[in-house]
């Protein structure tokens, strides 16, 4: 099986870090980041992920417009989306769970499960 | 005294007044006419006879003279024709004669009687003798015998009738006089008498003139001493009036006094005041609610307090008078409380206020209307909004860094990044503890915060009050294990309406609680009782308990027994008050009390569903597919992925529990947590055995597959291994959006054969022993796929194929065939349903019967894509 690659979207620098480096130890992904929306969906035609952690709260370009843009791209338009985010209320994940996601992921992420959590949410083996 | 003895004394005076003889003043009056009357008459007949008796005497004293001096004349005249013979004297004589006679016969008829008189006076003789020898007399001048005529004028029988004629006269006259005189004394008795009788008529009139006037003076008297006694009377009153009047000066004087400080008090409210009359129209604004509103008592006039101020919600549509829940209350005379509405001013403008209402009664609790308060709240509910948003912002902005903080530190203790040496390795362990418990603070303080804004709506519902007892249970029971504390359900029923998961996080919250201050080997029970309009849940344990002083201010945010609980216990301190606010939402009550004979017992109410809204269909009916999870220990995330994708769970926690509700709730799929002590396959067994559950697909989740296997393959729809992952899990799911293809065999060792085979290609196979199962489940869920064998116990295949034919839908469904029979063609158009395909079990292989099906399921898999792109 191929090593997964997965793009993660967020405008703070540590936390992408933080995600990236416990993805890669944890599972062994590769793993690309972007922080901000455009430069996100740039990146996603480019390397065309697996999958895309995005957050939800961005200056300039927030959440759900990225998903929007991924969205009407062609290329971009299949890879699974997965919102990271500080809203921790249901009702809030529901109603980003109908923007047409794959899954939300509540912040602060313990970055031991957190590629468990990915892959329960896309359903990977 | 009374003003109604007083009236009493009035009628009794007049009735006094009234007896008086009023016949006798009108006797007295008609007596003083009549004398007055009769006095007019008397004196105007005396006068009257007294007039014609001096007129009658004066008249016969003229016709005296006269007679006497015509009588001269008439002598003299004839004795002066004797004496000069001249006859003009004759001529005299003759003139004179007619008026002696004329005067003499005026006074006969003066005197009644005269002529009888004179008759025997013999004067009437003695004149016709007079007046024969006068007429001689002058026959002898005549005739020139002056002498003879001389002679018979002076003979002694002329002087003889002369002195007769004179003296017969003067007896007349004086027997006139006579007659007159007993005329006048006539006349004189009669004016005296009718004087006198009028003077005795005035003499009895002005007697009962005195009569009638003493009566009247002694009635007078009596009024007059009446009168006194009134006045008397009436001034004592006076005295009690003024000094009534004076005390209703002072009173209204306070009342004056009051009055302003009422007026002073309202007018100087900040809240608006309104009076509200029983026909729920205002009658009184004071000068707050005036400024509040934009408008003045006068601009409400006429109109209902709903159609002035509420005749809208606050979105402008109009709000009927009818559909006004606190404008009825009111009208109801029922107080009434509002903390958020909209009024609308007069120009248009709409304000944000709060309100209460209360009835105004008199002193016998008859209502005279009702007082309103009334209070702007635009200005509470920006910084209500400012807070919330403020919360929300500041929660979220904490997290971003507590994210890289979390993230970093678990990095770090988890020895990825390379050995930590023991004490740095346990300084990052408190690192990690300390920052989940931040985090769990900052969740709390937002939950707390959304709860009591009522910005987020209560998602309320038809809950199983024993359901939601189940499903707090198992998300504490892990943490009941590691105490070493014992938790026990006290099963209930209970239809209530609320918001199920904020019940559940309620009860977690109590029941950890509860765990927490537990020692080891103590019971934490849980129990529920249905309480009139409520359903009363109850957490008790056996702990150390909550003090007397304490048990009220428990539920104030940050409240702890004890200073060290919040570190020691891991709580955040907020975890009663989000109880309270969740069950205060709900129109409950939540309170804790010393539990017997040690402990603590916390008890909340949730009101109980109207009949009408929890029809069980409603509860059925929702549209997710449900999935019923068995395993003891619970982990929310399993749950948080399993609605996260949209399913409904149920939980049951043991293997009883498990087959009634498969039974009850009739599940999508079982997810079945198998202990090591193996009991897992009785549990399958049980399910499969039971006609509603046979089809259900299972999932067995197992630290390891069990010896056994083998036997469990037919009856397991999927395999996940423990410690369960969500991914694992979703994957096993999946298995429900498969194909899945019924499977009617009542060769069971064929049918495991068969269904083994097919889930080698990921198919899902449900498996019936008869035809009349085999329907029964077609039209509970519609299979892709039926594998039939022809010969079944109850009905054989062709029976089944004609049941299944008179649906529409399931007459579509395609079919394998797979039967040792050999079919004619003749047959297979009575066996046919959707794709059919017969395939005879003697000549294929299980190669080709696989091969079969994926064909004949490909095709309906096509079909339906293809069907789908058309739409």
């Amino acid at each position: 099986m191929p090593r997964k690659q997965l793009l993660v979207i967020d405008d703070e620098d540590d936390i992408r870090e933080v995600a990236k480096l416990s993805l890669q130890l944890t599972e062994g992904w590769t793993v690309m980041t972007a922080n901000g929306g455009s430069a996100g969906t740039a990146l996603a035609l480019s390397m065309e992920p697996d999958a895309i952690l995005l957050d939800v709260m961005m200056p300039d370009m927030d959440g759900p417009t990225t998903l929007r843009a991924l969205q009407q791209q062609g290329a971009t338009k299949s890879i699974p989306v997965i919102f990271l985010t500080a809203k921790v209320q249901a009702a809030d994940r529901r109603k980003l769970m109908q923007l047409g996601v794959r899954g939300v992921i509540a912040k602060p992420f313990d970055p031991l499960t957190l590629a468990q959590q990915i892959r329960t949410v896309l359903s990977w083996p | 005294m009374g003003a109604s003895s007083r009236q009493a004394r009035d009628h009794s005076e007049r009735d006094d007044v009234a007896r008086f003889p009023s016949w006798l003043v009108g006797i007295t009056l008609a007596l003083t006419f009549l004398t007055f009357a009769l006095v007019a008459w008397a004196g105007y007949g005396g006068y009257h006879a007294l007039e014609s008796f001096w007129n009658r005497e004066s008249r016969i004293r003229a016709l005296h003279g006269m007679i006497l001096r015509l009588d001269e004349v008439l002598t003299m005249s004839a004795r002066m024709a004797a004496a000069t013979g001249d006859l003009r004297w004759e001529q005299r004589y003759r003139r004179y004669a007619p008026q002696l006679d004329a005067a003499i016969a005026e006074a006969k008829a003066l005197v009644p009687g005269s002529s009888s008189i004179a008759a025997i006076a013999g004067t009437d003789a003695a004149n016709v003798k007079l007046v024969a020898m006068e007429n001689s007399a002058f026959a002898l001048v005549r005739a020139g015998h002056l002498n003879e005529a001389h002679a018979v004028l002076s003979s002694p029988a002329y002087e003889t009738q002369k002195v007769l004629y004179s003296t017969g006269l003067d007896r007349v006259l004086k027997e006139q006089q006579k007659r007159l005189d007993g005329a006048l004394v006539q006349a004189k008795q009669r004016v005296t008498l009718s004087l006198s009788a009028s003077v005795a008529l005035l003499l009895f009139s002005i007697t009962t003139w005195i009569v009638v006037i003493g009566r009247l003076r002694g009635m007078q008297g009596e009024l007059e001493h009446r009168i006194t006694e009134r006045t008397a009377e009436l001034s004592a009153t006076n005295v009690e009036m003024l000094a009534a009047r004076n005390a209703a000066e002072k009173a209204a004087q306070t009342n004056a006094r009051l009055a302003r400080e009422s007026a002073l008090i309202l007018n100087s409210a900040t809240e608006g005041i309104m009076g509200i009359g029983l026909d729920n129209r205002p009658t009184f604004l004071n000068p707050a609610g005036a400024r509040i509103l934009g408008m003045t008592l006068n601009d409400l006039e006429g109109k209902t307090i709903h159609e002035a101020v509420h005749h809208s919600y606050a979105d402008g549509t109009p709000w009927p008078e009818a559909d006004c829940a606190s404008t009825q209350a009111m009208r109801r005379s029922e107080s009434v409380a509002i903390a958020v509405d909209t009024f609308w001013r007069r120009d248009g403008t709409s304000v944000p206020v709060e309100y209460s209402s209360t009835p105004m009664l008199d002193e016998n609790g008859n209502q005279l209307g009702a007082v309103m308060m009334f209070r702007d709240v635009t200005e509470r509910r920006a910084i209500e909004q400012l807070k919330s948003e403020f919360v929300s912002t500041v929660s979220h902005e904490l997290r971003t860094p507590l994210t890289s903080i979390r993230g970093a530190l678990g990095l770090l203790s988890s020895g990825l990044l390379g050995p930590i040496a023991e004490k740095g390795q346990r300084m990052l362990e408190i690192a990690v503890s300390n920052t989940d418990r931040l985090v769990r603070l900052i969740n709390d303080i937002l939950d707390l915060e959304r709860i009591e804004s009522g910005r987020v709506e209560l998602a309320r519902g038809p809950v199983d009050a024993n359901a939601v007892m189940v499903h707090a249970v198992e998300g504490v029971q892990s943490m009941a294990d590691q105490a070493g504390v014992r938790l026990l359900i006290v099963p209930a029923t209970g239809a209530l309406w609320g918001d199920s998961d904020r019940i559940i996080q309620t009860l977690t919250n109590l029941l950890g609680n509860a765990i927490k201050f537990s020692p080891p080997d103590t019971t934490v029970t849980l129990s529920g009782a249905t309480r009139e309009r409520d359903f009363v849940f109850s957490v008790a344990d056996e702990g150390r308990g909550v003090p007397e002083q304490k048990l009220e201010t428990i539920f104030e945010r940050f409240s702890q027994v004890d200073a060290s609980d919040s570190r020691d216990k891991g709580g955040s301190g907020l975890g009663l008050a989000i109880c309270q606010s969740i069950v205060h939402a709900h129109g409950g009550r939540i309170w804790a009390e010393r539990n017997d004979p040690a402990g603590s017992r916390f008890q909340f109410t949730i009101p109980l569903a109207v009949p009408s809204t929890v029809a069980p269909a409603a509860i059925e009916s929702s549209a997710s597919r449900t999935i019923l999870v068995c395993q003891d220990d619970w982990s929310p995330n399993i749950v948080e992925v399993l609605e996260g994708r949209g399913f409904r769970v149920v939980m049951a926690t043991s293997s009883a529990e498990v087959i009634a509700r498969a039974a009850n709730v009739r599940p999508d799929a079982i997810i079945l947590d198998v202990n090591d002590s193996g009991n897992g396959r009785q549990i399958v067994e049980a399910l499969k055995s039971t006609a509603e559950t046979r089809n259900v697909p299972i999932v067995v989740a197992t630290g390891q597959f069990p010896e056994s296997y083998e036997s469990y393959a037919a009856a397991v729809a999927s395999w996940v291994r423990k410690p369960l992952k969500g991914d694992d899990l979703i994957h096993a799911l999946d298995l429900l959006d498969a194909p899945s293809i019924l499977v009617v065999e009542d060769d069971l060792d064929l049918a495991r054969v068969m269904t083994t085979a097919l889930q080698g290609h990921g198919i899902r196979t449900l498996h019936a022993v008869t035809g009349s199962e085999a329907v029964q489940h077609c039209r509970q869920h519609e299979p892709s796929l039926i594998v039939l064998d022809l010969v079944l116990p109850d009905m054989d295949g062709f029976a089944m194929v004609s049941a299944l034919r008179e649906s529409a839908t399931l007459g579509r469904i395609p079919l394998l065939v797979y039967s040792a029979l050999d079919v004619g063609i003749a047959d297979q158009s009575r066996l046919r349903l959707g794709p059919t395909e017969f395939l005879t079990k003697s000549r294929g292989s299980l190669g080709d019967f696989e091969e079969h099906v994926v064909r004949l399921l490909e095709t309906v898999t096509n079909r339906t894509e293809e069907g789908q792109h058309a739409a």
